[in-house]
């Protein structure tokens, strides 16, 4: 693989709206409803449903703007000796991952995923705290060929 | 030597192959065996405590409400009660173990079956714990950890003290590449100690479980409101009977007792010692515990030196493997503690657990960048706001002045912890330091980095800082705030591979603004 920066496969884009989409309205469309209610409580319903609403929409936008910028701002670079991954809108992140500390990566595909033909690529290390690194929205293909040089590339001291 | 074979054959035993290395014959024991019979006494007891906490709400709805349904109650705690002692002895009669060239195998179950093979070159490190139960029974505890999770992954919960120094010493050897020792004693260099005085400082300076008693209180005073009013009305009458002040002062010194005999129950005759490349600490009054961890296993050490023992010039130093856990903000365990070091002998420690760490140790750290002291003053002013607020909507009147001096109050802390933060990287090693109050060294070597993370929020982008947090297996370390160069240099060139950024990467595009 050339060492440039790798960006998501394109059709992404629309996984991670969709995602956004799906998590709206079945966590934040209901927390909106239930903070709605729970303003009520201590003033008027009037009140208690125009802070509902109000937060609803926000989260709406939220939803609608994230994904793009998430995506945009999603990307990795192998290089001779680790992989760099970058990602975030408000908080952003900047991973390096030496390969000889990898320990396994995992390939991962979700219903949506499967759908859009997509995978997310997991890296870990002994860092014991989940995955190191993850990289969404992948090709199948592009994944799988990813979590192979990973491994390839691995092996040696893992600093255990 | 007490031995526990195993009654009937195993079918899918594997016979291995003999080995021909006269040292490593010495340390294969491929007899299976079993746990002692005493353990469903040792074990028992614990399970049934787990049970009875597991269980506690609906016996105290049996014990107090006295309701229709309470038989039922008593039958669902029964069937738990039974569950533990079916566990118990199911785990006795199908727990066996062996040593082969040196790895532990394990297996047990009944239905469901689990066989665990664990490599001595994984093992980060072993602990033999006698609680006061054991030490009736003359029984031990075995612990073996490696750094795949947060549970201990080798448990043999009851040996016979023979057997589990034999299993240790069979562990030790493989883990050494040699056959057990007999004289480690005697060559063992004894780093530290520990005497009473010793440990009264530490326990003095302790007072963190202070907070967690308070809490305790406060909790019991609201349940005690809920549960029985009358006497609840009655409390204020008790306190001021004894005397508010009296009161104050029979509290405060409860709890410098209480951390004090915390620190006697678990350091008495502490001592930690280094042979062969391996610490060994010794510790323990009511519960003894023997732990024993491979010097080039150690991944951080951390010099924990709060105000309190920097008033009494000494601090405690944690020493963590791969089998340490993370916590919110930094390592929540530690494998080894070494509960009082005088402040002069810190760095010749510090070398004796990280090669290299004498020659930073006290020298002088790099301040954080100067635009970090924004941030903490902002979190301090949101942090006093929210507290002055809380203070005055609880006590109202005279308590809103708190909404002014909280802030204040916040900020000259925040002032003071800018000021005594620090960070070093050389050539073998990281150190990190943080907080006034409750400071701490982190020092690690760089050899031993697993990942490391820049991270910015969009205040920190705003002030062109960023967060750098290296990780190390089991733990991490946050470094003080930087500008946003020095941390992106900090990432290419802290990996253990050191190299030039690409043209169009890092120091170009890397976290721009899009």
């Amino acid at each position: 693989m050339s060492e440039e920066w790798q960006r998501l496969d394109p059709s992404a884009r629309w996984l991670f709206h969709l995602q956004a989409a799906l998590r709206w309205m079945l966590f934040q469309v209901p927390l909106s409803i239930g903070l709605a209610i729970m303003v009520t409580t201590f003033s008027t319903l009037v009140i208690g449903a125009v802070v509902g609403s109000l937060f609803a929409f926000i989260q709406l936008i939220l939803a609608l703007w994230m994904p793009s910028l998430s995506f945009d701002r999603w990307r990795y670079l192998l290089r001779e000796d680790d992989i760099l991954i970058e990602r975030g809108v408000l908080l952003r992140r900047l991973t390096s991952i030496p390969y000889s500390r990898v320990q396994h990566v995992d390939t991962h595909q979700g219903i949506l995923e499967q759908s859009f033909g997509l995978a997310r690529v997991h890296v870990f290390t002994a860092a014991g705290v989940g995955a190191d690194g993850t990289i969404p929205g992948l090709d199948l293909e592009d994944a799988e060929a990813l979590r192979d040089a990973l491994v390839e590339r691995g092996g040696g001291d893992d600093g255990l | 030597m007490t031995s526990y074979e195993l009654a009937e054959d195993d079918p899918t035993e594997e016979v291995l192959p003999a080995n021909d290395d006269p040292t490593e014959e010495e340390v294969i024991d491929s007899e299976w065996r079993g746990l002692h019979p005493l353990s469903l006494v040792a074990n028992l007891a614990p399970r049934t405590w787990r049970t009875l906490r597991g269980t506690w709400p609906l016996l105290a709805a049996f014990a107090i409400g006295g309701r229709r349904d309470s038989v039922a109650i008593l039958f669902i705690a029964a069937l738990f009660f039974g569950m533990a002692v079916w566990s118990t002895v199911l785990h006795f009669l199908t727990l066996r173990y062996r040593v082969v060239h040196g790895r532990l195998e394990m297996r047990s179950g009944l239905l469901n079956r689990q066989n665990r093979a664990l490599d001595p070159s994984r093992i980060q490190n072993t602990e033999l714990v006698r609680n006061p139960l054991h030490k009736l029974l003359g029984l031990v505890e075995l612990r073996v950890e490696t750094a795949s999770g947060r549970e201990v992954e080798g448990l043999l919960s009851a040996l016979s003290e023979e057997e589990g120094e034999r299993l240790l010493g069979l562990l030790d050897a493989a883990r050494a590449g040699s056959s057990p020792s007999t004289d480690d004693e005697e060559k063992a260099k004894v780093l530290s100690s520990a005497d009473l005085s010793d440990l009264l400082r530490y326990g003095a300076t302790g007072l963190r479980l202070g907070a967690g008693i308070a809490i305790a209180v406060g909790l019991g005073m609201e349940a005690l409101q809920f549960l029985d009013p009358e006497q609840y009305e009655r409390v204020p009458s008790l306190i001021g009977r004894v005397g508010g002040a009296a009161a104050v002062v029979a509290f405060v010194s409860g709890l410098f007792l209480v951390a004090i005999a915390g620190a006697v129950q678990r350091f008495w005759r502490f001592t930690l010692t280094v042979s062969d490349g391996r610490l060994v600490a010794s510790q323990g009054l009511l519960t003894k515990r023997r732990i024993q961890l491979q010097l080039s296993k150690v991944q951080l050490a951390t010099v924990r030196q709060p105000w309190s023992k920097r008033l009494l010039q000494f601090a405690s130093i944690h020493v963590e493997t791969a089998a340490a856990h993370v916590g919110d903000g930094g390592t929540a365990s530690a494998e080894a503690i070494i509960p009082v070091v005088e402040t002069d002998d810190i760095g010749a420690l510090l070398a004796e657990v990280i090669p290299h760490a004498d020659t930073v140790w006290g020298s002088e750290l790099q301040p954080p960048h100067p635009r970090a002291l924004r941030r903490g003053v902002l979190s301090a002013i949101v942090e006093g706001l929210i507290i002055g607020t809380v203070i005055g909507l609880w006590f109202g009147g005279w308590a809103w002045v708190f909404l002014l001096i909280a802030p204040i109050i916040d900020v000259l802390f925040a002032w003071f912890d800018h000021r005594h933060q620090g960070w070093r990287v050389t050539e073998h090693l990281i150190i990190a330091r943080s907080g006034y109050l409750n400071r701490r060294t982190h020092v690690v070597s760089r050899k031993k980095i697993q990942s490391i993370t820049l991270r910015q929020g969009p205040i920190l982008r705003r002030w062109d800082l960023a967060k750098v947090v290296v990780r190390v297996a089991g733990s991490r370390v946050d470094l003080p705030l930087l500008a946003t160069a020095e941390a992106r240099h900090l990432v290419d060139t802290l990996t253990p591979q050191a190299r030039p950024v690409p043209a169009d990467g890092l120091a170009a595009t890397a976290l721009s603004p899009h």
